[in-house]
């Protein structure tokens, strides 16, 4: 783009209300976003718009953006708090369209490594570390930024997501 | 368990990229779409006066260098296609493009409700940006690789007149329904514009990783929308030839066409993005301008529902059924690249 302005530029003109300023700044985030999103909610179409609902709330709180601090981390927090929202308010229509586990048979589940269906099963807090960690490939210092936690306890609560995978997903060959 | 193994099974699963068009409808909203900011007035850029000299100052030198850059690249092309391959025109080419989207989103106005007073104008700013834009395009020589997504970028560029005039014809004439349907009509313009110029000036993230892929895809859906049967993208064709699109249901079928023609837009980035083996190139080509003959197709609907004409919108719906009808023959013939 010839006209790009730098990071800078634009965080000031975000926080004086300048929307095209705040999704230029988010332009770059804007895919681990969407992937994030995605891997939250499972739904293309959902995600797309959760993305763009947790950018209108980024640009209304900017101004606790501190200054020096990464957006990433921030947006990414922003996002998966849109996501637990969406979630939420599509609850009853996830539960009615899963069925129970007594449902699937056993060897189903040993034959098939289904992921996605493994991750709808689990909490979101423990899908988001999961997505963070394994999706978005973040280090365990950006995911404990995200989640306003320590690296130490980011890593903890990796380790017990994939703990609860574990009567879910079964990986070939792999020590479960 | 294996941390590699995670990383594998999760990118295997869930792996994507976001369609085309979807950061630019984010960006589009939030240039649209006011919020209150706390403790700060809205609207209301901020620059030191050093600030603005420099970015003036910057601005000029850029915009001389790109006008000389179009003018020597207008002057240098003749009219018509050149070959893809090291092209030296493409370079030229891109920034072209470049140029003309920077002035366009530069002339970038107000106008949201039918009691905008700005509407008038903002249609009257950006108007001669799209003109221009088409006017260098149509006389640039293409390169060859972009000669048809050029030839629709063109066509968008006409329509998005058409649906700013509408949006103003319509709001002196107090008819808001026919407002609300032409500044869709108008916006989600702007929504395919956007990632077919990154497309073509190379920064549009990519949408498959191989011609293979891109044509796995573009094959299934429109499979899936000649034989009604499930596919990864909907190209709307049931809905769009059973629906009557009369009256307040111009607005549903508006969707429908926005829904489809954002597919077609998809495969037609994803076969530019990745070129087909020279052994396809002729059935690439026509499965390439049979795609482009959907877009047309869809793009003559929307204006038919802007008018409104139901004989018209029929006959584009029917065009469009032509065309992906025509395009699914190209796939099969293609066969399994």
């Amino acid at each position: 783009m010839l006209f790009r302005q730098t990071e800078s530029d634009l965080v000031q003109s975000a926080r004086a209300g300048d929307g095209a300023a705040f999704a230029d700044l988010l332009r770059p985030e804007y895919r681990t976003a969407l992937r994030l999103a995605c891997g939250l909610l499972q739904d293309v179409d959902e995600a797309e718009d959760a993305v763009q609902e947790a950018a209108f709330t980024a640009w209304k709180r900017i101004g606790n953006l501190r200054e020096g601090s990464s957006l990433r981390p921030w947006f990414l927090g922003i996002v998966a708090n849109q996501c637990r929202s969406v979630k939420r308010s599509r609850w009853w229509s996830v539960t009615k369209a899963e069925p129970p586990d007594s449902e699937a048979p056993a060897n189903d589940l040993l034959a098939s490594i289904d992921l996605r269906r493994a991750l709808r099963r689990i909490g979101h807090d423990e899908r988001l570390v999961l997505v963070l960690r394994y999706y978005l490939d973040l280090p365990f210092e950006e995911i404990a930024t995200t989640l306003g936690i320590s690296p130490k306890a980011a890593r903890t609560r990796v380790e017990r997501a994939v703990h609860r995978l574990k009567p879910i997903m079964q990986v070939q060959g792999a020590a479960v | 368990m294996d941390e590699q193994i995670l990383f594998d099974r999760f990118h295997e699963a869930l792996d994507l990229e976001p369609r085309p068009g979807a950061y630019e409808r984010m960006r589009f909203a939030m240039t649209n779409r006011p919020v209150a900011l706390k403790g700060r007035p809205a609207f209301r850029i901020r620059w030191s006066k050093m600030g603005l000299r420099i970015a003036a100052g910057v601005t000029a030198a850029v915009i001389v260098i790109a006008v000389a850059a179009a003018f020597i690249g207008a002057h240098r092309g003749l009219v018509g296609s050149a070959p893809a391959s090291q092209d030296p025109n493409v370079k030229v080419y891109r920034d072209m493009i470049a140029l003309d989207y920077n002035a366009m989103t530069a002339s970038t106005s107000h106008c949201n409700t039918i009691q905008d007073t700005g509407c008038q104008a903002a249609v009257n700013a950006v108007i001669p940006t799209l003109q221009k834009w088409g006017s260098d395009l149509s006389s640039f020589r293409t390169p060859l690789r972009f000669v048809v997504i050029d030839g629709q970028l063109r066509r968008h560029l006409t329509q998005t007149i058409a649906d700013g005039n509408a949006a103003v014809a319509f709001q002196k004439a107090g008819n808001e329904n026919g407002f609300n349907l032409a500044m869709n009509a108008a916006f989600y313009e702007r929504a395919w514009i956007d990632p077919t110029m990154f497309a073509i000036v190379g920064s549009y993230p990519r949408v498959a990783g191989s011609y293979h892929d891109a044509f796995g895809f573009t094959r299934q859906s429109l499979a899936a929308c000649v034989n009604s049967t499930p596919g990864p993208a909907d190209l709307a064709c049931t809905a769009l030839l059973k629906r009557a699109c009369v009256g307040a249901a111009a607005q549903i079928c508006e969707s429908y066409v926005q829904s489809a023609d954002t597919q077609i837009q998809t495969f037609l980035i994803a076969l530019l993005q990745n070129p087909a083996p020279s052994s396809l190139t002729t059935k690439d080509a026509q499965l390439q301008a049979d795609l482009a003959k959907a877009d047309t197709a869809l793009l003559a609907t929307t204006d038919a529902l802007l008018h409104p004409d139901a004989a018209k919108v029929d006959a584009g719906e029917l065009s469009y059924s032509d065309a992906i009808s025509s395009a699914d023959g190209d796939a099969i013939a293609i066969g399994n690249p």
